[in-house]
């Protein structure tokens, strides 16, 4: 399985063949890809995905120069990570010496889906989860790489499942400890997780990390109405904080409400001046939150220092069908959306703010090739979410997921990942086992 | 069998090392100090003399300053530091656990981290019974005990 992941050394050299060959990857179910890099002069292998076989192309289909409107960047399947190691053979007249200290030390740096298979090696590792030092160790590792958290439910069973990027696998995280009521997945960040629902007519919300099966119910909010939420986790002062914003029924005399976890209390902070486009979700970053506004129209902002609304008059761009706001590192902020009325002319792209000028400037469109493969009908919905630079978008109908790194440029199929969007909610996920629910 | 001479500008203080088998080195300060000891040391102005490290021998010293002082290098990118790293760690097990305590002993944090990951890159893939054998480590539960922790976690294993 080593390799998979990484573009192969393709056909560019061997000019003189006919036959193209395309790199050694795993076929996955729903997704069909091209994965050849772009070498020198542009010369693009544009024959579908196969395994290992060459492939008789005509000989018009030789070498074709394209010259690369811009959006149409270097296609790749999505890389995460260091390289995967063949497997070696440990030799324990070696290891056996290995200090007990040093051996936290590196189970930290075990990817944390596979700590759970060394559980059951003796006593003392079983409860390593618990062992602080093990855990301050986890803490300053950075994350092995982006999963997806996919949540669906009905009114009789709920499942959730973590899908990992790196190791491009499926992971059914047992969540029978989420209590009825929670129906709605907020959002996931800093290794946390939050619902919220509905328990009778009361609406609560929920935090958990699906690592330790750790939850609590928050308490309840001033007023007892179904919000708009969003999570926003600080790492480095071990705590958290929920915003609620507008009710979703357009109640526009709502105060805002922020809970922080270190008081474990909600407070009441300003109304947002605006009604708000309760279709798209919010978006935090640089201790700002922003959402979409139809009047006025344009974006709010809530800064979290001084508790209070600003409107953000950014014009839409023209014709935008949807707008998704997502956040990126710092105070980097995205929108993303179908441009075009026509189903034939539609494209899909995304913008960054600037924030200097207060206009939307685009940074990249989606491939149309990768368009129609997401969204074979042009009325699909689709899902659009994002965190760290990247953007994720799953179409509901095709299982599909599709990556763009904003600082690479680079569009990429999630490989191995047969999304259902349909009926789930989705959302980005960083597995840690030292996020507190406190 | 002294350490090469830095190519790059020369701040002048030099700091001298004994390994644990006599070898002797000569190092640049700005790269001895990526060892948080040696930082110390120099902070405190206790470098007369070569500086016995008892629990390192001379080749793997050699090469844990050769790693200082290619990240001591102003002008390297992160992309070749990189590439370094990954060939640097890519070596036999008896050279790696070398590295590791040496890491661990001079306190060199970057070092350290390097070759836990290298390590836990070769664990994770492992069944409990071949960490067992790998670690010296005896397995303290009951068959049963056993079989309950791995059900409990079985959700983990993958597909």
């Amino acid at each position: 399985m080593d390799g998979i992941g990484e573009p192969s050394e393709s056909a560019c050299g061997e000019s003189s063949s006919q036959s193209k060959k395309t790199g050694s990857f795993r076929e996955d179910d729903s997704c069909r890809k091209q994965v050849s890099p772009i070498r020198g002069g542009g010369s693009r292998n544009t024959s579908p995905l196969s395994q290992v076989r060459s492939r008789n192309t005509s000989p018009l289909r030789q070498k074709v120069i394209m010259t690369k409107p811009r959006g149409l960047d270097e296609e790749r399947v999505a890389t995460f990570g260091k390289a995967v190691h063949p497997d070696v053979q440990m030799e324990d007249r070696i290891w056996a010496m290995l200090p007990e200290d040093l051996l936290n030390e590196i189970l930290a740096r075990v990817p944390p889906f596979m700590i759970f298979r060394l559980l059951s090696v003796c006593k003392r590792w079983n409860s390593i989860l618990q062992d602080s030092s093990f855990l301050r160790f986890h803490s300053q590792v950075s994350s092995h790489g982006p999963c997806l958290l996919t949540f669906w439910k009905n009114s009789q069973t709920s499942q959730c499942s973590v899908f990992s990027l790196p190791l491009k696998t499926w992971y059914r995280i047992p969540f029978t400890f989420l209590p009825r009521w929670a129906f709605w997945l907020v959002g996931s960040s800093g290794g946390l997780v939050c619902f919220s629902g509905l328990d009778g007519l009361t609406f609560k919300t929920l935090v958990c990390n699906p690592l330790t099966q750790t939850w609590r119910t928050l308490p309840s909010m001033h007023y007892n109405q179904q919000r708009q939420l969003i999570l926003v986790v600080d790492r480095m002062d071990r705590s958290f904080k929920l915003i609620a914003t507008s009710d979703i029924y357009g109640d526009k005399s709502l105060p805002t409400e922020v809970y922080d976890s270190k008081l474990n209390c909600w407070s009441l902070h300003q109304v947002m001046p605006a009604v708000n486009l309760c279709s798209s979700k919010m978006a935090y970053c640089d201790s700002k939150l922003y959402l979409e506004t139809l009047s006025p129209l344009g974006l709010m902002m809530y800064r979290m220092d001084l508790g209070c609304w600003e409107h953000i008059p950014a014009r839409f761009p023209r014709s935008l069908l949807d707008g998704y706001l997502v956040a990126g590192t710092q105070k980097r902020l995205f929108l993303v959306g179908r441009i075009g009325l026509y189903s034939t002319h539609q494209s899909m792209r995304i913008w960054e703010l600037d924030h200097a000028k207060i206009i939307w400037v685009e940074i990249s469109r989606m491939p149309p090739k990768h368009f129609r493969t997401l969204l074979r009908l042009s009325a699909e919905r689709f899902e659009c979410f994002g965190q760290d630079n990247l953007i994720c978008f799953t179409s509901w109908n095709q299982g599909k997921g599709l990556l763009f790194d904003v600082d690479k440029k680079v569009w990429s199929w999630i490989p191995g990942c047969a999304l259902q969007s349909y009926n789930s909610q989705v959302c980005f996920y960083e597995p840690r086992f030292d996020a507190a629910i406190y | 069998m002294s350490s090469s001479s830095s190519p790059m500008q020369s701040t002048g203080r030099k700091l001298k090392l004994k390994s644990k088998d006599d070898e002797t080195f000569e190092v640049e300060e700005a790269v001895a100090v990526k060892s948080q000891i040696f930082k110390y040391m120099v902070e405190d102005g206790v470098s007369n003399g070569p500086i016995p490290l008892p629990n390192v021998n001379g080749k793997t010293l050699a090469r844990v300053l050769q790693w200082c002082q290619k990240h001591a290098d102003p002008t390297i990118t992160e992309d070749e530091l990189n590439k370094y790293d990954a060939g640097f760690i890519d070596v036999d097990q008896a050279v790696l656990y070398d590295l590791l305590m040496a890491a661990n002993y001079l306190n060199i944090e970057e070092l350290l981290k390097l070759a836990c990951m290298r390590v836990a890159d070769m664990i994770k893939g492992k069944s409990p019974d071949e960490i067992r054998r790998t670690f010296n480590i005896k397995n303290d539960f009951t068959p049963e005990e056993e079989e309950e922790v791995r059900k409990e976690n079985a959700w983990a294993l993958g597909p």
